[in-house]
């Protein structure tokens, strides 16, 4: 299964790292505007004649560059999170555990659309904005995670002998604990980057995401849809790359998972 | 008592049957209010982009409703550049245009039975300019002469005064659309005119219900065919093209403001050839390239010629199927003024050399600007991304923001942009309305301003002879050419989407029954 997943994971990014070599995804030719899949053109072309190839390749760069940025700052902040209220307990843990139910009693999405569209309606949309709206949802399964795990480790041995041998807390908590809740994290992590891409791609479909001409999967997904009779080449090339590298983060997360 | 396996499975699978049988009868009786036959009364459902704002609002009812329920006193023949008789059968202009009377044509009857006098026109002015943005800035006062008769009096001495009593927000309107009737601080009731329909019911953001208005008939000495015309709002155009091909609308038409909430351009082929009846009309409504005409680099008319002479209007049309048309002139070519306009020679035409050269000579190369655009226009973000890439390929660096409305608006009245899209005129009856809007040196939505234009522009919306504002449009269209004010890109149009068992023809789509052509379509022979 890892291999399965890791080898569709990197297809995925091979091609994404040749995106170059398909040429310019916003270089416009309204004379093969809508041209279907031939041998110049392989994925065909959008309403604007852009290349699809290129601009699926160019647009899986974005996918995965943002959902791997988000995956990891979610992890960052939510292990960080998840260590102190498991550690330090009492009140901290209290306060955290509040405010963790309260982000786990809104559907991840509503939230996500509602940080979205308040920050872009003040700001302009921003790939920075659509990172930091995922993240600020996204890294209470991290700390959910971390938590328990910090619970059952802070009890082991070999955290009462470095306590024994006078350690501080943020040392133990960053040198001994962390560290060892790694395994169970980056299965999360690994399965945890399918459903951003799913996030950012809806939030691309919805038109809250990345916006033109940047390509990203979502947003060509959306552009499509008028076409979808047409010209349905325009949606399924991007749909058929977001079905298949969360296929392969979950057959990767799974093995992981299984391995470990 | 005590129940055996037996029979507990029995009653089991009794009770599922029923319930299963309940929701397959549910799913399966769905309302139909669509469908239409021919020849004999009945309802017809119609998909529209937005509310119809019944309750009123800032600028008052929908569009639609202030088209089909109410009328004007005139209207605006926009080949013949003529107003017409409508609600008024005559008019005369005094104190230089700062008056006008208006005789009403007799026997005229509101949908709910009572008669237009002059008292109803002018508790519409006094309401206008208690409750209305555009009434508060126009009028000062009204008198009732006699019966049919009623003066007006406007703020400025202006021909704009008549071009106004044409627009959208100036419909006359029954004293029992508030209550207490004829209150002009009462509360807003529901729209009641002497328009061939009738509102019947409505429910916000859902639907509006209208039915025939038989006095309107009587006049016209029609019949109506069809007893209710059900509006549904459907905001996604897909949906709404969806739901036409569903059956569960029978025809779909673009908002009556124009420029958005319309039918999807490419789908408008598909649909004729499925069989599905399109009814379309050129609009003087041009979507445009809008300078920051106050900062560098667009504060020099040579930036705005490059920009010009880079955009291809052939290209841009093709966004949309063809289906709308390249604007090579300020309007459409019926618009006044605009033939003799283009036999001077007034027309914008690409040549990207030139524009390389001038941007080579002039320093532009790789000018890095800022084009934004409204998230909410769809169709514009296309056109924006061409417009990009045109320019990008001539020498500028363009940097394309797509924002949220409010954020586009924001950034717009902030000046931090260079370029825009955006759009000039509007149907018909609004041409001078939105010259005003787009070229008067005092209006908040100018598109552009110079002192050449901006005099030319007072001088038209003030003078009353046909001939003469002619000549002055034909001035001012060269004024803008030669500075480049805008870069015209295409025309907008106006569509109607039947399915194939609706009985309605173009004609009756955008004329009246006397032959009167309007821009917005028109329902009260579905």
């Amino acid at each position: 299964m890892v291999f399965t997943g890791g080898g569709i994971i990197l297809c995925i990014l091979i091609l994404s790292c040749l995106a170059p070599i398909a040429g310019d995804p916003c270089s416009v030719n309204m004379d093969e505007r809508l041209s279907p899949p031939s041998f110049k053109h392989p994925f065909g072309t959008d309403q604007l004649g852009r290349d699809m190839l290129s601009r699926v390749l160019h647009g899986g760069r974005v996918s995965l560059i943002v959902a791997i940025t988000i995956s990891l700052l979610s992890m960052v902040v939510g292990c960080f999170v998840g260590a102190v209220s498991g550690y330090f307990g009492g009140v901290v843990d209290d306060v955290i555990g509040r405010i963790v139910d309260v982000f786990m009693s809104i559907p991840e999405i509503v939230l996500n659309i509602a940080m979205v569209g308040v920050f872009c309606a003040v700001y302009g949309v921003s790939t920075f904005i659509v990172i930091f709206a995922v993240v600020f949802t996204n890294w209470v399964g991290y700390a959910r995670l971390m938590r328990g795990m910090v619970l059952s480790l802070k009890e082991r041995e070999f955290v009462l002998c470095a306590k024994a041998i006078g350690a501080g807390e943020w040392y133990i908590l960053f040198r001994h604990i962390i560290p060892n809740a790694a395994g169970p994290l980056i299965v999360l992590a690994t399965l945890n980057i399918g459903n951003v891409i799913m996030t950012i791609a809806s939030l691309g479909f919805l038109g809250l995401g990345i916006q033109p001409p940047i390509p990203e999967w979502g947003q060509i997904l959306n552009s499509g849809k008028n076409y979808i009779t047409t010209a349905p080449w325009i949606s399924f090339f991007p749909g058929l790359f977001i079905a298949l590298s969360v296929l392969g983060f979950n057959i990767l997360g799974e093995g992981l998972n299984a391995e470990s | 008592m005590k129940l055996s396996r037996r029979n507990f499975m029995k009653y089991a699978s009794a009770t599922t049957a029923t319930l299963l049988g309940i929701n397959l009868l549910g799913c399966s009786s769905r309302q139909s209010t669509g469908g239409v036959e021919i020849g004999k009364l009945s309802t017809v459902v119609m998909g529209y982009g937005k509310d119809h704002k019944l309750k009123g609002g800032k600028w008052g009812i929908g569009f639609f409703p202030k088209v089909n329920t109410l009328e004007k006193l005139v209207e605006y023949d926009l080949e013949k550049d003529e107003y017409k008789p409508f609600l008024a059968e005559k008019w005369e202009v005094e104190n230089g245009g700062k008056s006008i009377t208006f005789v009403l044509k007799k026997g005229v009857k509101f949908s709910d039975g009572d008669e237009l006098t002059a008292d109803a026109v002018k508790f519409t002015v006094l309401w206008l300019t208690a409750n209305h943005p555009l009434g508060q800035e126009t009028f000062e006062s009204a008198d009732v002469v006699d019966d049919y008769t009623v003066t007006i009096h406007y703020k400025k001495a202006e021909f704009l005064n008549l071009a106004k009593m044409a627009e959208f927000h100036m419909s006359i309107m029954s004293p029992s659309s508030v209550s207490p009737k004829g209150d002009v601080k009462g509360e807003w009731v529901l729209p009641i005119g002497t328009g061939p329909l009738k509102v019947a019911d409505y429910r916000e953001g859902e639907y509006a219900v209208y039915e025939p208005n038989v006095y309107w008939y009587e006049r016209f000495g029609l019949e109506p065919n069809f007893e209710k015309l059900v509006v549904k709002f459907i905001k996604d155009e897909d949906t709404r093209v969806m739901a036409l091909r569903s059956g569960e609308v029978d025809c779909l038409s673009d908002y009556c403001h124009g420029g958005s909430d319309y039918t999807p351009r490419n789908q408008l082929a598909p649909l004729r050839q499925d069989g599905y009846k399109v009814f379309k009309r050129g609009e003087p409504l041009t979507w445009v390239i809008a300078f920051n005409y106050t900062k560098e680099p667009f504060n020099n008319v040579n930036a705005r010629k490059a920009v010009d002479l880079a955009v291809d209007r052939n290209e841009v049309v093709k966004i949309f199927n063809s289906e709308v048309y390249p604007a090579e002139t300020l309007f459409i070519e019926k618009a006044p003024g605009i033939k003799e306009a283009k036999a001077q020679g007034i027309v914008y035409k690409p040549n990207p050399d030139e524009a390389r050269r001038i941007i080579k000579e002039k320093g532009y190369s790789n000018l890095n600007v800022k084009l934004i655009v409204d998230k909410a226009q769809g169709d514009q973000i296309l056109v924006s991304q061409l417009v990009q890439e045109k320019l990008n390929d001539v020498g500028f660096n363009v940097e394309l923001e797509v924002l949220e409305s409010g954020a586009y608006k924001e950034k717009r009245d902030s000046g931090e942009y260079d370029m825009r899209l955006y759009y000039i005129g509007g149907t018909d009856r609004r041409f001078y309305m939105r010259l005003y809007w787009r070229f008067h040196p005092e209006t908040k939505w100018k598109v552009y301003e110079s002192e050449r234009t901006g005099n030319l522009c007072k001088k038209i919306l003030g003078e009353f002879d046909e001939s003469k504002r002619r000549q002055l449009l034909v001035e001012f269209y060269k004024a803008v050419y030669e500075e480049r004010g805008v870069v015209p890109l295409y025309f907008d149009i106006m569509t109607v989407v039947t399915s194939p068992k609706m009985d309605m023809t173009w004609d009756e789509t955008f004329k009246w029954p006397n032959g009167y052509e309007v821009g917005e379509p028109l329902f009260y022979d579905v």
